[in-house]
């Protein structure tokens, strides 16, 4: 079946962007104004050169600088996500105090948050890095406390008969019996963080980001540079979500017979 | 000689958490384990035996009366009671080797070469050497009890409590267990206390059957079956026992009584 998964999916692309191609060129609009891809493809090159004043290529540095955030952000939110969702997954009374809590907070765009945040923190990384983090958190509090309300009672209750603590009841079973859930979590949270991330670079970062890449490129009237910036948030989300959380999933959950691929 | 567990005037009951209404489990068992036998616990489905295990295991608390083990208050579960249950409770992120091994990584007795060879003695015990590096999502469901057995004997427990551990396989494999439990039990001198509803599998195993009525349970009969082993399931004493058993179901309303010569 590769050819379904890798030769189908590529076809489709190439064909969008040939239509794509087609029908701008033959539409007479201003080509600076609604470029095709050809234009764009070229302004990836254009803005991956080296030149003197800059060694290392704009379009990198964008991408570095929205990489770094992402994963300041990502690792923020893992630590703080899953420990929150331990603990309510163990506990029911912290459980029923907080699930409610988590549900309200859950349909809030975390975008929400940034007004307050460039009050707090002014623009900048601080401020770009902990409403990532936020809306990476949830989903991770959520999948996490699902998943630890979800293990077997036997594979707890085995443990507990070789004179297990509760810290060891978390490190020997909670934690690797919801390794399934959490790297569900993460899948959401890098979708969420991503999203988030590119719209406080938007108005909260002086300089450098993706976000703020195609959000300058607006004063410039550089609509190819928007695109590009699009390509690159789509090539590095799809890295990120399947690619990487894939091969976590390959070599952990899915090694373990946890969960199939199909 | 002290009996290895006494059980007192044990009652169960059950608050209905919906209704708040009280469901009688046990109304009045008392007995007494010898060390070194193997007792079974007999009675139809639901009868409350699993439930009389599990407060032997420590799992649960008895409503009323008293469950000693060497003339101490159970309170607890505790690494001199193993557990097998009935269900296969596997550790899938562990392989054979590190899921016979999870109650010595918990006690942390031994340093890693010695768990390992303490590990590796258990598999081989059981009938798996070879497999100690599989994962336990490929094992089939006899495999796995052979794991769940290993793992509960790796910390060296006196006293061993099966929970119908055999009642998800099929004949030839649960007679296949069953004669490798037998000589695990003689070579190992373990107490074991064994939950059945079949009939043939009491009187194949165990010293002493203890036969419990359909809830409220109390005990309406005690064996002490003397035939020689290994023992003949089709010879005309084993029959006698078994129709004994039978009677006694069938006078209890134990529809669900075994009567498969597997």
């Amino acid at each position: 079946m590769t050819w379904q998964r890798f030769a189908l999916p590529t076809a489709a692309l190439v064909l969008l962007f040939a239509a794509w191609e087609a029908l701008f060129r033959a539409s007479g609009f201003n080509l600076e104004l609604f470029p095709p891809p050809s234009r764009i493809v070229a302004t990836i090159f254009r803005l991956l050169e080296p030149t003197e004043a800059r060694p290392v290529p704009i379009l990198l540095i964008h991408i570095g600088v929205s990489v770094g955030r992402l994963l300041a952000a990502m690792l923020i939110a893992l630590v703080v996500g899953v420990g929150i969702g331990l603990l309510m997954g163990m506990n029911r009374y912290v459980y029923a105090a907080f699930q409610p809590l988590v549900n309200a907070l859950i349909p809030i765009p975390a975008y929400a948050y940034i007004p307050i945040l460039l009050l707090w923190a002014g623009r900048g990384d601080l401020s770009i890095v902990i409403v990532t983090a936020i809306s990476a958190c949830l989903p991770l509090i959520y999948n996490t406390t699902a998943g630890v309300r979800g293990v077997e009672r036997g594979q707890i209750r085995a443990l507990r008969t070789f004179g297990a603590s509760r810290i060891d009841v978390m490190r020997l079973v909670l934690l690797p019996a919801t390794l399934t859930s959490i790297v569900a979590g993460l899948r959401l949270a890098f979708g969420q963080a991503w999203r988030t991330l590119v719209g406080a670079e938007f108005i909260a970062t002086p300089k450098a980001g993706l976000g703020y890449m195609i959000f300058n490129a607006r004063n410039l009237l550089q609509v190819e540079v928007m695109f590009v910036g699009l390509f690159a948030l789509g090539v590095f989300g799809f890295l990120f979500i399947y690619v990487l959380v894939g091969r976590l999933e390959d070599r952990t959950v899915v090694r373990w017979g946890m969960l199939s691929r199909q | 000689m002290t009996p290895k567990i006494r059980i007192a005037n044990l009652r169960k009951t059950f608050t209905d958490p919906e209704g708040g209404a009280e469901v009688e489990a046990i109304r009045e068992v008392m007995f007494d384990i010898e060390p070194g036998r193997f007792v079974i616990l007999f009675g139809p489905s639901g009868c409350g035996k699993s439930t009389l295990l599990n407060i032997i295991a420590g799992f649960e608390a008895p409503s009323a009366g008293e469950v000693l083990l060497e003339g101490k208050p159970i309170t607890g579960p505790g690494p001199e009671r193993g557990f097998v249950f009935q269900e296969f409770v596997m550790y899938p992120w562990r392989t054979v080797l590190g899921n016979v091994a999870i109650g010595l990584d918990v006690q942390k007795k031994l340093d890693k070469p010695a768990r390992d060879a303490r590990a590796r003695e258990l598999v081989k015990l059981v009938g798996l050497a070879g497999f100690e590096d599989r994962y336990t999502h490929v094992l089939s469901g006899g495999m796995k009890q052979r794991v769940a057995i290993a793992r509960a004997l790796a910390t060296d427990p006196e006293i061993l409590l099966m929970d119908e551990p055999f009642g998800a396989l099929d004949a030839q494999t649960r007679r296949s267990l069953q004669d490798d439990l037998l000589r695990i039990w003689q070579q190992m001198s373990k107490t074991i206390v064994f939950v059945t509803h079949s009939v043939q599998e009491a009187v194949l195993l165990g010293d002493r059957v203890i036969s419990l009525s359909p809830r409220p349970s109390t005990i309406n009969g005690v064996f002490d079956i003397d035939l020689k082993r290994p023992r003949d399931t089709t010879s005309r004493d084993f029959a006698e026992i078994e129709r004994k058993l039978m009677a006694l179901l069938a006078g209890t309303g134990g529809q669900r009584a075994t009567l498969v010569h597997d």
